[in-house]
């Protein structure tokens, strides 16, 4: 679904008179394969990296060096960026940001139009989105008297009407209350079982990314480890500490206590906790 | 909260002036606006009066509403009275000291006021039926040959509609900001001018910083999902035709053609 | 100092069609020194409550007092307030302006009319105690990495010398290391200036391990108002308000329904390591 390979990308700042002034290698060949279906979680601290390699998959950014092919298509052409984009779409941090529209249904809308999508086809689709995001009800209100985590939740709306095979999260639940996240997290889970949507959520919350199929976690531009969840954190907390990341809380509280396997959730605790009981 | 704030002066309701096209209603205010300075008899106010009462009793709009869209514009008002009453040079019907009303004053001074009042209520029917984005939407329809010309109809629409949709959070954004630095100690209630001007630059500067970031990450998210100009672009509710608009605008031909037989 | 408030109500567009009752009949007391969280999801009224404190919002009914005098007296002096009780909004890197990181700090200062010299020792001090290098004295706080300008903008609260601190959420938006750091420095800065600070949040997780007292809002109410273990003993209710227990919490629950231990209120890592690994040990010893 998304290949990487060898993938550089370099910000390049210039001063006043157009010299360089300074270069950051965001994206440090970085190879990398998706698969159709996968849930993957991309953890990093600020700056490792994440954004960069997510707005590379939507075209928003296109590789310094090396190729990324999305669905069949090569990011670097042009003629395929709208093919890339209808097919990859992105859900961004602040939700007021990425509306555009003054009704909930005309900015789910938005990204047909822009297909050009006929308007029966589109009303159907719209309609289909919105039930699947259980904000159908709302379609004709302002975005603006929404809670964050319907904004989000009309945003992920607005990226099904265009029928995509690929989400990417880009900490979409960093600035909702809990609520509000667990909400957008059961929601990604739920299109990618159902629907078979690959997903890539990227994230600051380690619970979040427990139900993934595998785990990336970035730092400095390149992959420093990666694995299903149970890999990435039986590495142990001084290991994780320094790509930024934490424990889950459970999986931190059975390695303190010596509980063996890695746990993730609350009932594997409670069962390898009764079995170290026996 | 001051998201709810609405912009424009849109007055929601279902009447049948609200569900005309927006633009039957954007060409008929033209006419209207035209219409009303064919004339140059008292004559021409009585069809001009007719056509606004019927738009205002199909509308359903109270008239108190209406009557307070008048307010911005009562010193105008006033002063054009004063000025064409004392000022017109004609036969002296009234004197008081050194002022003089004479009869071609106060035809003036009635003529204008009735004209200005019927303009100003006539226009603002258009944005009490008409909600913001329905208007951009029709004048990105009407202004849509001018795009031979190169001009940007479909970008300019669009810019006023993201722009709609933002004042409410920029208003918002505005009210935290300040409160921000008033919890610093800033001060805008007291001092001078020049002293309240400087400071606004505390809420101004993260103002503007803020609007760019907004206005770059939106881009970029309206990039994302496959923005590329109005080139090729569907709508969700096209503007359609009803019987009731070719109606209204047979209606409109009919009111200006009788207006330009005015004498 | 005390805070104290006293039946306290705010309407919100009083007479529009939009009027909000944000605020119902809100009463506490806030001992001087205190580490108090108050939580609540979105919308339940916490920053409308904290805009309280300094005087940025009126109540239309009830009472505030500040070191028991009324603050809503026509009298009473709101710009001494404002120093007294500093409050850090939400994502504060956003109200940064100045042209360097030192002015921007200064801004408080300034607008006291502290002298010079005396406004420079907070200025350094206040950065001082963020964690922010001299170095980055004359640098433009646009040019720092957000974890910076965070605490620049904190700093720019502190020097104002306030005796109650109140920030609202002031580790979103960070990844974990970032969140502890700043929660860390935050009670670090208590203990040293000793003062009341007031933590907001819609995080449990976060504000658990740090605060002695926990008040909860919910739709404009002051639902609970206890110690930490206090109101995570509520668990069901705090779920059902949209709040989230902490897991620690939660699992110690789990633990307790499965019959394993008894009711605890255990909501740390500390003191679930030291219950649960003495349990184990426990069966072993007599295992052997």
């Amino acid at each position: 679904m998304v290949r990487f390979e060898n993938v550089t990308f370099e910000y390049i700042r210039r001063d006043e008179e157009g010299n360089v002034d300074s270069i950051t290698t965001a994206l440090d060949e970085l190879s990398l394969h998706i698969k159709k279906g996968e849930f993957i979680a991309v953890l990093g601290s600020n700056g490792s990296g994440k954004s960069t390699f997510a707005r590379h998959i939507n075209a928003l950014l296109k590789p310094t060096e090396g190729k990324v092919v999305v669905a069949g298509y090569d990011t670097t052409d042009d003629d395929n960026i709208l093919e890339i984009r209808q097919r990859a779409g992105m859900v961004f941090q602040n939700p007021d940001n990425q509306i555009v529209a003054e009704t909930v249904e005309e900015d789910v809308a938005f990204g047909p139009e822009n297909m050009g999508i006929p308007t029966d086809e589109m009303q159907k689709r719209v309609d289909e989105a919105l039930k699947k995001v259980g904000l159908y009800k709302k379609k004709l209100e302002s975005p603006n008297r929404l809670s964050g985590g319907q904004k989000q939740r009309v945003a992920i709306a607005g990226i099904l009407a265009m029928k995509p095979d690929c989400i990417i999260f880009d900490e979409p639940t960093a600035m909702l209350d809990p609520g509000g996240r667990r909400m957008i997290v059961e929601t990604a889970h739920e299109l990618n079982k159902k629907d078979g949507i690959t997903i890539i959520l990227i994230t600051h919350n380690m619970e979040e990314t427990v139900g993934a199929d595998r785990i990336i976690v970035m730092e400095k531009g390149r992959i420093a480890l990666e694995g299903t969840p149970r890999q990435v954190f039986s590495k142990g907390e001084e290991t994780l500490k320094k790509y930024g990341m934490e424990v889950p809380v459970i999986t931190a509280l059975a390695q303190k206590i010596g509980l063996d396997g890695c746990i993730l959730t609350r009932e594997e605790f409670v069962d390898a906790y009764v079995k170290a009981l026996e | 909260m001051i998201r709810d704030i609405t912009i424009g002066q849109y007055y929601p309701s279902e009447s049948v002036i609200h569900r005309l096209d927006a633009r039957i209603k954007f060409i008929g205010t033209i006419a209207y606006v035209i219409a009303l300075f064919l004339f140059d008899t008292f004559w021409g106010f009585l069809p001009a009066l007719v056509w606004l009462g019927s738009i205002v009793v199909l509308s359903g709009i109270p008239i108190g509403f209406i009557a307070r869209g008048l307010k911005p514009i009562f010193f105008l008002l006033v002063f054009l009275v004063i000025f064409n009453l004392f000022l017109t040079p004609g036969e002296v019907i009234a004197e008081w000291w050194i002022f003089k009303i004479t009869d071609n004053g106060l035809e003036n001074a009635g003529f204008m006021t009735l004209r200005l009042t019927l303009l100003v209520i006539g226009s603002g029917m258009m944005t009490y039926t008409t909600t913001p984005s329905q208007l951009t939407t029709g004048m990105e329809s009407i202004f849509k040959p001018l795009g031979v010309f190169k001009v940007p109809v479909h970008e300019v629409a669009m810019m006023m509609s993201i722009a709609l949709r933002f004042i409410p959070i920029l208003l918002e954004e505005t009210d935290k900001i300040m409160k921000a630095q008033q919890a610093r100690g800033a001060d805008f209630e007291s001092g001078n001018i020049f002293k309240r001007a400087k400071a606004l630059i505390p809420v101004l500067v993260p103002l503007f910083v803020s609007a760019f970031r907004r206005a770059g990450e939106l881009a970029e998210a309206m990039e994302a999902r496959c923005y590329h100009g109005g080139k090729g672009r569907t709508k969700l509710h096209p503007l359609k035709f009803s019987a009731g608009d070719y109606i209204s605008l047979v209606l409109i031909i009919g009111f200006v053609v009788g207006m330009g037989f005015i004498p | 100092m005390s805070i104290t408030f006293d039946k306290v109500d705010y309407i919100y567009g009083k007479g529009t069609s939009f009027e909000k009752r944000a605020l119902k009949d809100i009463s506490f007391h806030i001992r001087d020194g205190e580490f108090v969280g108050i939580i609540g999801h979105t919308g339940s009224g916490k920053s409308t409550l904290i805009q309280h404190m300094n005087g940025l919002l009126k109540c239309t009914g009830g009472n505030v007092y500040y070191d028991c005098k009324d603050i809503s007296n026509r009298e009473y002096d709101r710009k001494t307030l404002r120093q007294n009780v500093g409050i850090v909004f939400q994502y504060p890197e956003h109200q940064l302006f100045e042209a360097t990181v030192g002015k921007d700090v200064a801004f408080g200062p300034n607008n006291l009319n502290i002298p010079g010299l005396q406004a420079d020792v907070r200025t350094y001090e206040a950065l001082k105690s963020v964690g922010i290098d001299d170095s980055l004295l004359d640098v433009s706080p646009f040019d720092l990495s957000g974890g910076q300008k965070r605490r620049v903008a904190i700093a720019g609260v502190l020097a104002m010398k306030p005796k109650v601190l109140v920030l609202d959420e002031p580790a979103a938006g960070l990844d974990p290391v970032g969140r502890r750091d700043i929660l860390d420095m935050i009670a670090r800065i208590r203990r040293e200036e000793n003062i009341t600070v007031i933590l907001v949040s819609h995080s449990m997780e976060d504000v658990a391990e740090y605060v002695d007292r926990i008040m909860v809002m919910n739709d404009g109410a002051l639902e609970m108002d206890g110690t930490v273990s206090e109101v995570f003993a509520r668990r069901k209710e705090l779920e059902e308000m949209g709040l989230s227990v902490p897991q620690i919490s939660l699992l110690m629950g789990d633990l307790e329904d499965a019959g394993i231990i008894k009711d605890t209120g255990i909501y740390t890592m500390e003191e679930a390591v030291r219950v649960l690994s003495q349990k184990l040990l426990d069966r072993r010893g007599r295992n052997q």
